[in-house]
């Protein structure tokens, strides 16, 4: 009976528009006030209590070093030492859009301003070199949204907080998948690549554009690096990430003055802000929901219906791919990984394995109508309708989920990195 | 109520930046202490993390000014061009109602909290104030609520200037 009611308030407030921190507040409310008998003061306590975790600082840390880094000309810098790498490679400007996708998007850590960063130069180049318009706009709408998977990313700091992983191994566990799924885009594109798209190795020009970028491009594995050497948390390698940040800005590259910072400061706490209250809300619901043994009985239900592992992984994935497809990524993954992870784990699975599983379906979501916000992105800055951006990167979208399958059924892929 | 919100705006603009601004400083000291003197600063991260709580509470509002809190927007195309002003008055009335309830639930939380003294463990410092940005958030975002439910345009306006 509570359960339907409380279904049908969630209708409500959505078909009346209300933000997904008032949805998630009013199911946690009236869930310990009917339920547990609890006063509604009590979500108050667990929020605090939520706040208060030292793990949440690598949050804002991590999105201010990437304001600071993308602040001056880094996408311009990340490109020329791309383009240089691939210059003898047949379809080697396509090569190059994928990996200054997915260095600039680790180091920005969001997709879109990837897309409007590295898409905004390569596609006019790509179009003046020869390439397909569909094959252009595909790989960088598909490009940019590699930065989740790419560590550090805030999605897996998210996971972690929900599903009570390390970060730290979540952040080992990217490096795998995301490999694989570069890979299979460079494979894309070499095989689609059009005539004359091979160039030649300039020595003189690789050194150059390495000299003006290599520090910019150095920041991801400063920050993989401390963390896989045990050296940092995922807080402290946060806090290195912003000094790096700030002096690379600051002192070398000078494209930032003192007055700038306010700003950043100001974006930073926007964006935290985006996240902050839905993100302690939807764990004072986790508290309840594991208080009053909910995964746990939805595991019995689960396992009442799917009895082997194979079919829990396909099943997964075709409801993180439809969930992808109308829930933004942050909402889903504060939503369902406190109540898919327990399901995995008594699967068989690994958690690192299936929070890693979870993004990569989610990140899926980035390029599929009607929310992904890649397509409506792309749609605006390569000025094409909607429709076309869809049908080019329809193909990539197979290429995805190939790279998906493989991510989800061979865990060595996430877990070869993480040591138990 | 414009000169209301337009100060309350740049208020929590400044209190924004400075929280954020001490947090970074701070655990960026603290790592550099630990690395550089082997000892790190034992009271910088717990207060680093009581600036993100403040910064982040304080960003959610900045988040509502600007209506770019995420949302589902699957109901929205229902209301039509027609009822897109009845949307935005409902829509902050049941927001409005929401922080009601949950800045008075907060004031009792915070009160209750200073009744019994409670104290934070590693920087003694009162909970209550610590706590104190609990009701300050509900309340200044119902007071956004109730500027928008007289102004839907305003917040239309909004939505669209910073999508």
């Amino acid at each position: 009976m509570f359960w339907g009611l409380l279904f049908l308030i969630i209708i409500i407030l959505i078909l009346v528009g209300q933000p997904l921190f008032v949805i998630m507040g009013s199911i946690a409310a009236l869930s310990y006030h009917f339920v547990s008998e609890e006063g509604v003061s009590i979500v108050i306590g667990d929020i605090f209590y939520a706040a208060n975790k030292e793990i949440l600082l690598a949050i804002p840390l991590f999105v201010l070093a990437g304001q600071i880094m993308t602040k001056g000309s880094i996408a311009h810098r990340l490109i020329n030492i791309a383009k240089a790498i691939t210059a003898p490679i047949p379809s080697g400007l396509a090569i190059s859009s994928v990996l200054s996708c997915a260095v600039f998007a680790a180091i920005s850590g969001s997709s879109p301003v990837t897309l409007i960063a590295v898409g905004s130069i390569l596609y006019p180049a790509l179009i003046k070199a020869g390439y397909d318009k569909k094959l252009a706009m595909g790989m960088l709408s598909v490009g940019g949204t590699l930065g989740i998977i790419v560590p550090p990313s805030i999605p897996m700091i998210i996971f972690a907080i929900m599903a009570q992983v390390s970060v730290v191994d979540l952040f080992k566990a990217g490096i795998g998948p995301s490999i694989i799924l570069i890979f299979l885009l460079c494979i894309y594109a070499f095989a689609r690549a059009p005539k004359g798209s091979r160039g030649k190795w300039d020595t003189q020009e690789f050194l150059k554009s390495l000299k003006e970028g290599i520090l910019s491009m150095f920041m991801p594995f400063v920050i993989l690096g401390g963390i896989y050497s045990g050296f940092f948390t995922a807080t402290e390698s946060a806090a290195i990430a912003v000094l790096y940040a700030l002096i690379v800005e600051f002192f070398i590259h000078k494209e930032m003055k003192l007055k700038d910072i306010p700003i950043l400061l100001e974006e930073t706490a926007g964006l935290l802000g985006t996240l902050f209250l839905i993100l302690i809300l939807a764990m004072s619901f986790n508290k309840f929901m594991t208080y009053e043994e909910i995964p746990q009985n939805l595991v019995v239900i689960m396992t009442g219906l799917i009895s082997s592992k194979i079919t829990f992984i396909l099943g997964v994935n075709v409801l993180l791919l439809i969930v992808g497809c109308i829930m933004d990524i942050m909402s889903a993954i504060l939503v369902l990984a406190p109540i898919l992870t327990p399901m995995a784990v008594y699967y068989g699975m690994d958690p690192v394995h299936f929070g890693i599983m979870m993004i990569v379906n989610l990140e899926i979501g980035y390029i599929t109508p009607p929310i992904g916000i890649n397509l409506f992105v792309a749609s605006s800055i390569f000025k094409e309708n909607l429709s076309t951006v869809i049908k080019s990167v329809a193909p990539l979208l197979f290429v995805l989920i190939f790279g998906l399958l493989l991510i989800s059924f061979i865990p060595e892929i996430s877990l070869f990195t993480v040591t138990k | 109520m414009e000169k209301l919100i337009n100060f309350l705006n740049r208020f929590e603009r400044y209190l924004a930046i400075l929280f954020m601004g001490l947090m970074t400083i701070l655990v960026i000291c603290d790592v550099l202490s630990r690395e550089v003197f082997n000892k790190g600063i034992p009271w910088a991260q717990k207060s680093a993390v009581y600036f993100m709580i403040w910064g982040g509470f304080i960003g959610a509002i900045m988040v509502a000014n600007k209506a770019q809190h995420l949302r589902p927007e699957i109901a929205d195309k229902l209301w039509g061009e027609k009822g897109k002003y009845l949307f935005v008055r409902i829509q902050n009335l049941f927001m409005f109602i929401f922080c009601a309830v949950f800045t008075y639930v907060a004031v009792q939380y915070v009160s209750e909290s200073f009744v019994f003294g409670d104290k934070s463990v590693v920087l003694q410092v009162p909970l209550w104030v610590l706590q104190l940005v609990i009701p300050y958030t509900f309340a200044s975002l119902g007071i956004r609520n109730i500027y928008f439910f007289l102004n839907p345009a305003k917040q239309l306006e909004l939505k669209k200037e910073y999508a």
